[in-house]
């Protein structure tokens, strides 16, 4: 807590300057680089968005590191990108207040608070050039002309488009358009980038390919981020933090390793990837604690839980982390059944299994090359106590 | 099935014989106003027995019909600044704010095109002669406003209604103010519907008859209220030069005023999709 | 020097207050002009209508009464809705044949039947009555070809009275009821008509009844809204019809501009709005079916 505090406080005074200290040697023509800056830190707390009856956000409290890359992930419906625009300034909240750096924006129109934002479906100008649409931020910034044509050809760099300035949106692929919108939203040096799904729009392989250079970008400009999205694979491997939303609540904040491994919830371990949920009853707690399901499996974990002996739990394990074998494992831990289906996904094979006691288990299987598993197959699953974690009753919402 | 095909083969072709007809039907009256114009004769025959340009001739050399010439292009130009720039305020108040009695207001914009043009005449006529402003050419502009006012707001409206809002909040988020993104973002994108309905607007008053003939007077003589006075008691081929050249003016404002919105409007519809 | 360098940089700062007032006063800037000018030269023009209608120079009904009483007025009103009814009803018939080829029509037929439409729909209604003059009167067109070709043995009196008017209104109405037919026929599904031919219905039972059915509610709507067009018309009758062919509007024109009875004639006008408004709800509640029609 005191260090975060500590770093808020050193990005104030950046925010406030807007311009590197480095960079203010001349007035008239400064020699501004997009690469010595740091975002500002932004906080909301208790920020509630009511229409009418309906609550959009209730009670959201975050508070975000300078420099931080953190996802909103939710689906439809959760918030996020409601959540995002009151950020943005374009929906003032019902209730709360929201800092960027030390400054309260809550109620500060969009057009004076500086945050750089890239939508979904880009935005860009159809009636201006690329070039016009990046210098539009810089002349709402009564810049001088030099000074723009100096910062939009670095912007225009950095996203790997400097040959395109004089071409109009429409002549531009999806993903061009998307790194227009990118730049545009960069190139007035904002403390803050805002994204609402932007790459929303786009097929697979271009996702990811963009993916990583929103990540370069990031790391080479540090400036912070909130990017919104539904995608999962995209909020995990791009955010130093995730935060899951759902109804308009927060349901977990944490580290991609954090929310995927120890997901607190039901619904966070269903939404970012899927698992097996065992409903079980404790039996003992300890530093291996041992769970005995409705089925009558026995699964020792070690997973912590507050949870008393007799109590009933939900037991979870990723498919990944069940190994499927033909033959009984060494220390005689697998649980007998049967393969129900087997699918083929090219990178996995997935089984559906049936344990002699009736338990349904879902598990994957990395392709080694390996001959896939012919249903009603004899097969043993098993998985070591620490990839199975509790969640406790209350998360099962 | 082979009678039965026939039978169909008939009714497709009978049904576009007929619409043929009632194409050539439509367009009758042009088909015969041209030709009449570059007659000889001072009879109205058809055809014409010899060509000549002498009734376009004596259009031009005539003072009063070029002073109303001059009068229904300045009344146009007045009426389609006036109705335009009220169409376009209008037009954001209507699909950008929310308001008690919008829709109110929505209709008695669009009334002038409902109610019946004799009664609006009649009306501004009698309250033209209340004021006083009898003769003068600002009550036809004025008039003449009324009834084209609310094409304006149609055209600029749906443009406005299609036009990706996104936009403009994008270049709010950018640092634009909400009025300067307006004329920034906003404006530069719908203006072919702007220029469309300022077409329109010059059209409608170079064509409006009804409330002309009553709020016009010997001082502001128009085109139309001198074809009026002329169809009526003179019938000569004159008229047919005047309606020839009026025809041509139509036609090409029509033509560019289609040529705008399919291919400008065309290309913003595709931006906003996307 | 800093600070200079900051200020081109920075977004100018000022307070939550100027953004609200300029939110406000935009929409009063922006809803005034229109409000304003429609007031003054609108509703209250016809609002004094209605009020000398009333005023003679007391309060009274007399003009109302006047004009229910007199067959004189009564036969106008019947002619206008006649002439009304008929030109709608031909209007019709040329429309909808019409509008239907437009949505089959492979687009640069349909770019030039949408240019021969326009056309006289852009022409000058005066140059239109006097077209139809050169070609109806006596000496005219028409005339000339039915009678050098013996089919008639003295020319037909095709102008100056109803048939001049029928011809001319008709004329006016198609391409009006046309545009109107045609923007709703466009919402309807041609692939319709291929599925219910793959159904095993020849093109006629698909058309009847499958498309028919469909542009029902358009046709009535146009119907209504061209018939109020017509009611209401003014020069056509003006010029291309004879005696007996008085309608309502012209009967109010001549009492404002010859006979300057302007309470009768405001009476009269009066009366026209009212018939307009009544067809306008009529109007209003066929689309409301053809929107809930497209809704299911």
């Amino acid at each position: 807590m005191a260090e975060s505090l500590s770093s808020r406080r050193s990005t104030e005074k950046l925010s406030l300057g807007r311009f590197p200290q480095t960079n203010n040697r001349s007035a008239t023509k400064p020699e501004v680089s997009a690469v010595h800056r740091v975002g500002a830190s932004i906080a909301l707390s208790n920020v509630v968005k009511r229409y009418g009856t309906f609550t959009a956000v209730s009670r959201l409290s975050l508070a975000i590191e300078a420099g931080e890359f953190v996802s909103f992930l939710g689906p439809s419906g959760s918030g996020k990108t409601t959540s995002l625009l009151m950020v943005a300034g374009f929906i003032i909240p019902t209730e709360g207040a929201i800092l960027l750096g030390n400054q309260d924006i809550t109620r500060l129109p969009p057009h004076r608070r500086n945050i750089g934002m890239v939508y979904q479906n880009y935005a860009l100008f159809p009636h201006m050039t690329v070039f016009k649409n990046v210098a539009f931020p810089l002349r709402m910034r009564r810049l001088g002309k030099e000074a723009i044509r100096a910062r939009v050809r670095q912007a225009l760099e950095l996203v790997q488009l400097q040959d395109m300035a004089d071409r109009y949106p429409l002549q531009l692929s999806g993903g061009q358009q998307q790194r227009v919108a990118l730049a545009r939203a960069l190139v007035f040096e904002p403390p803050l980038l805002l994204m609402d799904e932007p790459l929303g729009a786009l097929d697979k392989k271009l996702r990811e390919e963009l993916q990583g250079e929103i990540k370069r970008i990031q790391r080479k400009i540090r400036s912070t981020v909130i990017y919104v999205t539904h995608d999962q694979d995209e909020a995990l491997s791009m955010s130093d933090r995730v935060v899951v939303m759902k109804d308009g609540q927060i349901e977990q904040v944490g580290s991609p390793k954090e929310l995927y491994e120890t997901p607190r919830t039901r619904f966070v371990a269903g939404f970012l990837g899927s698992a097996n949920f065992l409903d079980a009853t404790l039996v003992s707690t300890g530093d291996i604690s041992v769970a005995r399901t409705e089925h009558g499996t026995v699964v020792k974990t070690s997973g912590r839980t507050q949870a008393c002996v007799g109590s009933r739990v939900t037991l979870a394990v990723r498919p990944e982390r069940v190994a499927v074998t033909l033959t009984q494992v060494p220390d005689n831990t697998g649980y007998q059944g049967r393969v129900v289906d087997a699918n083929y996904f090219g990178t996995t094979q997935r089984y559906e299994i049936r344990l002699d006691n009736g338990e349904i288990l879902l598990a994957n299987r990395t392709n080694i090359g390996d001959p896939l598993i012919e249903p009603s197959s004899t097969v043993f699953a098993s998985w070591r106590p620490e990839d199975v974690w509790i969640i406790p009753a209350a998360g099962n919402g | 099935m082979k009678w039965s095909r026939d039978i169909f083969t008939l009714l497709r072709w009978g049904t576009w014989f007929y619409v043929a007809c009632v194409l050539l039907f439509l367009i009758t009256p042009l088909l015969v106003v041209i030709p009449a114009a570059f007659s000889d004769s001072t009879l109205l025959q058809f055809p014409p027995e010899h060509w000549s340009t002498r009734w376009f001739e004596k259009y031009l050399s005539s003072p009063d019909w070029m002073v109303a010439t001059w009068n229904s292009f300045k009344v146009a130009v007045a009426v389609s600044i006036l109705a335009t720039s009220l169409g376009l305020t209008s037009a954001i108040v209507l699909v950008r704010f929310r308001f008690i009695g919008r829709n109110a207001l929505r209709a008695v914009i669009l009334a002038p095109l409902i109610v019946p043009v004799i009664v609006t005449a009649v009306a501004i006529y009698y309250f033209i002669l209340q004021i006083g402003w009898a003769g003068n050419l600002w009550a036809l502009i004025l008039s003449h406003t009324v009834v084209t006012y609310p094409y304006a707001t149609v055209v600029i409206s749906s443009a406005l209604a299609e036009f990706d809002q996104r936009l403009e909040d994008a270049a709010v988020g950018l640092g634009a103010s909400r009025v300067r993104a307006f004329f920034e973002v906003s404006l530069p994108i719908i203006r072919p519907a702007v220029i469309v309905s300022f077409l329109f607007a010059f059209l409608l008053s170079l064509d409006e008859v009804v409330i002309t003939i009553f709020v016009s007077g010997p001082e502001t003589m128009t085109l139309s209220r001198r074809l009026w006075d002329g169809v009526r008691f003179e019938l000569e081929p004159t008229i047919a030069a005047v309606s020839t050249c009026l025809i041509v003016t139509s036609s090409v404002i029509v033509l560019a005023a289609e040529l705008l919105r399919h291919f400008l409007m065309g290309r913003v519809k595709v931006s906003a999709r996307r | 020097m800093h600070a200079q360098a900051e200020n081109s940089y920075s977004l100018r700062q000022s307070s939550g207050l100027t953004d609200f007032l300029l939110a406000r006063l935009g929409f009063v800037t922006l809803i005034t002009p229109g409000a304003v000018f429609l007031i003054i030269c609108f509703i209250i023009p016809v609002a004094l209508l209605l009020q000398q209608s009333f005023f003679d120079p007391d309060f009274t009904f007399d003009f109302y009464r006047k004009a229910f009483s007199s067959p004189v007025y009564l036969s106008v009103f019947k002619v206008s809705f006649e002439i009304a009814l008929v030109s709608t009803a031909l209007s019709l018939l040329a429309s909808y044949p019409l509008a239907f080829a437009l949505i089959i029509a492979p687009t640069r037929l349909r770019a030039l039947m949408l240019g021969l439409i326009l056309l006289p729909f852009w022409t000058n209604i005066l140059i239109r009555c006097y077209a139809w003059m050169l070609v109806l009167q006596t000496k005219g067109m028409v005339n000339s070809v039915l009678t050098s070709s013996g089919i008639l043995s003295a020319p037909a009196e095709l102008v100056f009275n109803t048939t001049g008017v029928l011809i001319g209104m008709t004329h006016y109405l198609i391409p009006i009821n046309t545009l109107m037919l045609y923007s709703s026929m466009k919402g309807i599904d041609l692939q319709l008509l291929n599925a219910a031919k793959g159904l095993g219905a020849d093109p006629l039972r698909a058309f009847v009844n499958v498309f028919f059915p469909l542009s029902l509610p358009a046709l009535k709507a146009s119907a209504v809204l061209v018939f109020v067009i017509a009611l209401g018309f003014f020069v056509t009758p003006a010029l291309l019809g004879g005696r007996g062919d008085i309608t309502v509007a012209m009967l109010i024109s001549s009492y404002f501009s010859e006979l300057l009875n302007w309470g009768f004639g405001s009476a009269l006008a009066t009366l026209l709005l009212i018939f307009t408004a009544a067809l306008l709800i009529l109007y209003y509640s066929f689309q409301r079916d053809a929107q809930d029609r497209r809704a299911k």
